[in-house]
């Protein structure tokens, strides 16, 4: 690493392009349809027309590929730089996942076909769900989520349709440690549950006490991030199982790190009885500026009856059928069968790996983080001295006390050196949180740039901390007014803002 | 290994710096009662070449619309998807790119969906549409809770003539919140019948009417008087609309409605069995402040610069955890690229063109279809893409009979609002050329003769 090159931050290529709304002028046209050879239609009654054509702009395809590429150059992305965005896993994103999902036979087919039309991909689907189960060491799988928090809200709705099934109706209570992803209590309440937060140790650790004391009659579950959000593994997990399950609740996991895990331990076998994974994580479907994402539960035996419908089997002759479930309706959140796309995406990540290649990528996601952890240890203080899995927390408290900067501003200087910011102010139980995930897809030298970046920040720090509360520089835009934007909301283009 | 950049050599340099020898010392502290112990019970890793032969095996054992005529809707629908599209999301910057929280570096994100925010709202007529849903049924369904939510009246009347597919959603989703769902039901025409929707708002105060439109039948609903008996009842007018009908079609600000949501598949979104979709949701000015999902907004940076953030956070789970308006943490961002850069292609000249390409062929397919002795049009009235069929025997029958030749003829609609199984589901977009919609008259026609029944 030369130290030259990291004091050069890098700078953005193209400029702020225009709005779509001010481009193209009248006339001008993208697509085209066929010439229709029909007959004319009558004329649709005035009285169900609009009153006014939707204000549309008129572009040539030319001028669109323009300004979508303009838009582009504006992004960072996974091929620019490094992602360490803790809890996320921005890993690379393989082509070849692409180009399968997008294969003619599997992307033109419609959720209204025949199963005799569709057996190519029952078959994969039912492969992804029987590999997913081994992974994380359960009975069944459900793909629908398209989400990780529409994984919750089904793994939610499973619990409590399990407990109604006993005619166990008074649990109404799921408990949440404080270390917790902000999905967490969201779905739980939005399913008409109680989220009870309970606290956590200061490593984001249950504390078996406050457990003890919190289950009851009330008890419907717990949701469990483990590895937790700061990265470490929760070490009484069978103890936490076995206390939850005396109570008459079920354990769910949230499978959001489940990247540290993969081939070394099970969610099955830890005593958790559903867990969610983020297939837009751990199995490399990409992000697309938010998704679309899917988020598959798997759960154990005895809460497979609750899954949504149809379920997909395979019968004696080895053809595919879709079973209906007697329950399956009383749990569908989706109108089809989930995020098909993504989830063949992340089959062809499982294939291509195998069992070899996924314990491959948690060693290394993990080897990455302990890597970056360990050389950085003089530049930033990290939250706890034992080992971490796939991620570590840092806290910028010591950077706030000795030179008055902030975490936020060390995030917006990362920038300037063309790398993402890390996860900052997650979780919430960690002051000035700094919290990062480098992935196993980041090389020996990328790690390497990382920690120099770090240190040329840290000097920065020491001695012109102005140049970081001004941080970015080197961006498209600078810091953004937000308290403006949510003020003063400006949703929707009518025209040049004279802001 | 294939997307692991380290050799050996670069984990044991690695392990050295940190005074470590072997990858395993660093999985030491696990317990040893929940270590797996053995290998995953999984083939070892294939080969790119492999992978992609994989799938090429599974596609070839499946038959997809572009083998097969198709007149399949029902909510998905197989639609024109121009090539810019997939030139443009298959770049790196739009593919893998994070959600836009660190604006400085997502402006491309970000200005893309305040463009496909304004193209909604646009196009709807409302204040203020979201980032983008799920897809149109999860959309509805989060709809349906900022409208109880917002008016505190917890029942949500859905009419028989809504997606089943989406009212199941929706149902599930009410369920758990304590929501009371009613069922507002069909007239003869086949749209929502009015009187019996007074009826039943006069009966129970309702949080939220959802109005279809065109609803599943394809039919074009009696918006105006419908959303008016509605409103006078202090219910939350909630329209579900194809956004596709909308190039011709009232828009939902036109007869009143509060909030909008949609599937928006159709522009330029592969069908893909079913997902990943498109759901879009807008609302009137006064809803800003309660509907769920991303929203961004322009704003100044502080070099004088016009750009654009998140914003009107404070609704979301990261910040409410248990107080938000909705748990969703996502949107449907490259989808949603998808459609704006279609949105874009389409353009004020392009989208009457879609509205009449669609519209002329579905009245073509009518045409053609009142033709043919023992086929009747059940429900006559107006319609924008789709149409019911009645046969003279099962629908299911007739596509067994056109699957046999190489055409996918529609949705058998036993049991949907007042439908029988002699009733079927027929879409017709722009993709359907004259010459497809002639064979599907012949095919009715051959149907029909073979031991008809007559009517």
């Amino acid at each position: 690493m030369m130290s030259e090159d990291v004091k050069k931050p890098s700078r953005w290529l193209g400029e702020l392009p225009g709005s779509v709304f001010d481009k193209g002028g009248p006339g001008r046209r993208g697509l085209t349809f066929a010439r229709w050879e029909g007959a004319p239609a009558p004329e649709l009654p005035a009285g169900l027309r609009r009153a006014a054509p939707a204000d549309f702009p008129a572009l040539s395809e030319p001028e669109v590929m323009r300004h979508f590429t303009a838009l582009s150059n504006l992004n960072h992305h996974i091929e620019r730089g490094m992602y360490p965005l803790g809890s996320c896993t921005m890993k690379y994103n393989p082509r070849v996942n692409e180009q399968v999902a997008a294969m003619a036979g599997l992307a033109d087919l419609h959720p209204e076909q025949d199963v005799a039309d569709i057996q190519g991909l029952l078959g994969a689907l039912l492969h992804l769900e029987n590999a997913l189960c081994e992974i994380t060491g359960f009975a069944a799988c459900s793909l629908m989520p398209a989400a990780g928090a529409h994984g919750e809200y089904l793994g939610m709705l499973v619990i409590r349709a399990w407990h109604q099934s006993r005619g166990d109706t008074a649990r109404d209570e799921i408990l949440i440690p404080d270390s917790a992803h902000g999905t967490n209590p969201a779905s739980v309440a939005i399913m008409g549950m109680n989220p009870r937060t309970i606290a956590s140790r200061p490593d984001g650790r249950i504390d078996l006490d406050a457990l003890r004391s919190a289950v009851g009659p009330r008890t419907a579950g717990i949701m469990i991030t483990n590895p937790n959000t700061l990265g470490l593994f929760e070490n009484d997990i069978r103890e936490v199982s076995r206390i939850v399950h005396e109570a008459g609740g079920r354990l769910y996991m949230d499978g959001a790190n489940l990247n540290a895990i993969l081939g070394k331990a099970r969610p099955g076998d830890m005593g958790f009885d559903v867990v969610h994974m983020n297939l837009h994580k751990t199995m490399s479907t990409p992000h697309g500026g938010g998704g679309p994402g899917a988020g598959p539960i798997c759960v154990a035996a005895d809460l497979a009856p609750f899954l949504p419908g149809p379920r997909i089997a395979q019968a004696a002759d080895g053809s595919f059928t879709l079973e209906r479930l007697p329950r399956q309706d009383d749990t569908s959140i989706h109108a089809y069968y989930g995020n098909v796309g993504v989830c063949l995406r992340a089959l062809a990540y499982i294939l291509r790996n195998g069992s070899d290649g996924l314990k491959r990528v948690t060693e290394c996601a993990v080897l990455n983080a302990n890597y970056l952890r360990h050389q950085l240890k003089d530049v930033i203080e990290i939250e706890h001295a034992e080992g971490c899995l796939h991620e570590f927390v840092a806290t910028g408290s010591g950077w706030k006390r000795d030179f008055g900067v902030r975490t936020l501003d060390i995030a917006k200087r990362l920038l300037d050196y063309g790398m993402h910011a890390p996860t900052v102010y997650f979780p919430l139980i960690v002051e000035e949180a700094f919290m990062v995930e480098p992935t196993e897809t980041e090389s020996r030298e990328s790690l390497d740039r990382f920690v120099a970046v770090m240190k040329a920040i840290r000097i920065e720090a020491e001695t012109d901390p102005d140049l970081l509360h001004g941080a970015p520089f080197h961006t498209p835009v600078g810091r953004m007014d937000e308290a403006r934007a949510a003020r003063d909301p400006d949703l929707r283009w009518m025209g040049p803002c004279n802001c | 290994m294939p997307y692991v950049p380290h050799a050996d050599e670069d984990i044991r340099q690695m392990l050295a710096v940190m005074g470590l020898d072997s990858i395993d010392q660093l999985f030491d502290h696990l317990p040893a009662n929940v270590r797996l112990g053995r290998d995953l019970d999984l083939p070892l890793g294939l080969s790119e070449e492999e992978v992609r032969g994989w799938f090429r095996c599974a596609a070839a054992r499946n038959h997809g619309q572009g083998e097969l005529v198709s007149f399949l809707g029902g909510g998905v629908y197989d639609t024109v998807i121009p090539a810019v599209i997939d030139a443009l999301v298959s770049r790196s910057e739009f593919l893998t790119a994070y959600t836009p929280y660190q604006p400085e570096v997502s402006q491309g994100t970000l200005q893309a969906i305040y463009e496909w925010q304004s193209f909604i709202c646009r196009l709807t007529g409302m204040a203020v549409a979201n980032a983008s849903m799920y897809d149109g049924a999860t959309a509805l369904a989060e709809a349906c809770a900022v409208a109880v939510h917002a008016n505190r009246k917890l029942l949500v009347v859905l009419p028989a003539t809504l997606n089943p597919r989406w009212a199941r959603v929706v149902r599930t989703s009410m369920r758990g919140s304590g929501i009371q769902v009613s069922e507002a039901p069909a007239g003869p025409q086949g749209t929502i019948d009015p009187d019996a929707l007074k009826k039943l708002l006069a009966s129970a105060p309702a949080g939220a009417f959802v109005l279809p439109n065109p609803n599943y039948l394809g039919l074009i609903e009696p918006v105006d008087d419908l959303a008016a008996i509605a409103k006078a009842a202090g219910a939350t007018v909630i329209a579900a609309v194809n956004p596709v009908s909308l190039s011709l079609l009232k828009t939902p600000a036109e007869y009143g409605a509060d909030l909008v949501v949609g599937e928006a598949q159709p522009f330029g979104i592969p069908c893909g069995w079913g997902g990943p979709l498109l759901g879009f949701l807008a609302c009137t000015d006064e809803q800003k402040r309660r509907i769920p999902g991303r929203i961004v907004g322009r704003t100044v940076d502080n070099r004088g610069n016009n750009g654009y953030v998140l914003t009107l956070q404070t609704r979301e789970q990261h910040i409410r955890r248990e107080k938000a308006t909705s748990n969703i943490c996502s949107n449907q961002g490259l989808n949603m690229m998808r459609a704006t850069i279609y949105l874009s292609m389409l353009g004020a000249g392009g989208l009457a063109a879609l509205g009449e390409a669609n519209r002329v062929r579905i009245e073509a397919l009518r045409t053609r279809a009142r033709a043919v002795a023992g086929v009747t049009i059940p429900f006559d009235g107006p319609v924008f893409n789709e149409t019911v069929l009645r046969l003279p025997k099962p629908a299911a029958e007739f596509r067994a009979f056109a699957r046999s030749r190489g055409v996918l003829a529609g949705i058998p609609l036993d049991g949907v609002a007042g439908c029988g199984a002699n009733d079927l589901l027929v879409a017709v977009t722009e993709k359907r050329s004259a010459a497809q919609i002639d064979q599907y008259g012949a095919l009715l026609a051959e149907f029909a003769a073979v031991g008809g029944k007559g009517k």
